[in-house]
């Protein structure tokens, strides 16, 4: 009986690892130019310049729509429209977003989780072409 | 020794665990997360007619949408969360015949709509915490 009982946990076990042992994704997805913080306190409202804005973070990607992200979302059925919309050209938008996939793929079980965080920066041009206000969050560290 | 009925018995066992395996596809559990959590209780941080947009931009950071408005912009701030939960019990090799399915989706989302007037101060505001109600399963 022992021995049996023996050669059953054996089996058990060699089933348990098979269903263990199927797999685990990680993924990592990176989109944007990364916003530099340290020319983010040289931001002075009444004073500093579009020009200096497009120079110091480069061209606002509210031309350069995150199209391929936004795909990928509306693919995953997560959201149809895009995450941030800023058509108006007083308005600059700089965006670097990160999106974490991890997933544990059993026989028996799957658990699947998907974080997407961005660094944002909003810029407001006034009639002058200097910055009016501005607004910056940056939501990447919440992934570490 | 193993006696011939225990090696039968052992076998069954296996058997039925193996089918079980194939039968059972499974159950998928997924988690979305996009965009931060809005930072601060606006009941708490804006005030009507007083609160300005720079204020706002300094409190809650970048707004995710911008809308111009003849009277005002308006800032949206939105946190999206997608639970999703299945259980499905199937043959997928064979038959491909499906025996029981069970799907909940969940999407609830943190929701903030500042409104400005013309000279850029706070109008009116809304929030909408959709996150919490989310359930695990």
């Amino acid at each position: 009986m022992k021995r049996l009982l023996g050669f059953l946990a054996q089996m058990i076990g060699v089933l348990f690892l098979f269903v263990l042992l199927t797999g685990c994704v990680i993924g990592r997805y990176y989109e944007g130019p990364i916003i530099p913080e340290e020319k983010i306190k040289d931001i002075k409202p009444g004073i500093t310049t579009k020009e200096e804005i497009i120079r110091w973070f480069g061209p606002p990607q509210n031309y350069l729509s995150p199209t391929i992200f936004n795909q990928i979302l509306r693919e995953l059925d997560v959201t149809r429209e895009p995450l941030n919309y800023y058509p108006f050209a007083n308005i600059l938008s700089y965006q670097f977003n990160q999106g974490n996939v991890r997933a544990v793929v059993l026989i028996l079980f799957n658990y699947i989780e998907g974080k997407v965080k961005s660094d944002h920066l909003v810029v407001f041009i006034d009639e002058n072409d200097r910055v009016q206000y501005y607004g910056f969050y940056k939501g990447t560290e919440e992934l570490r | 020794m193993v006696s011939i009925k225990e090696r039968k018995n052992c076998g069954r066992v296996l058997a039925f665990m193996v089918l079980l395996m194939i039968l059972t596809g499974g159950c998928t559990i997924g988690r979305v997360y996009i965009g931060s959590e809005i930072r601060y209780d606006p009941k708490e941080k804006i005030r009507k007619g007083v609160t300005t947009k720079s204020d706002i931009l300094e409190i809650f950071g970048a707004p995710d949408r911008v809308t111009h408005q003849y009277d005002g912009d308006i800032f949206i701030y939105a946190y999206l969360r997608k639970n999703s939960s299945k259980f499905v019990i199937e043959e997928p090799y064979f038959t491909n015949l499906t025996f029981f399915s069970y799907t909940r989706i969940q999407d609830k989302k943190d929701h903030l709509v500042i409104l400005f007037d013309k000279d850029g101060v706070v109008k009116n505001y809304g929030f909408q915490r959709g996150v919490r109600e989310l359930t695990p399963f």
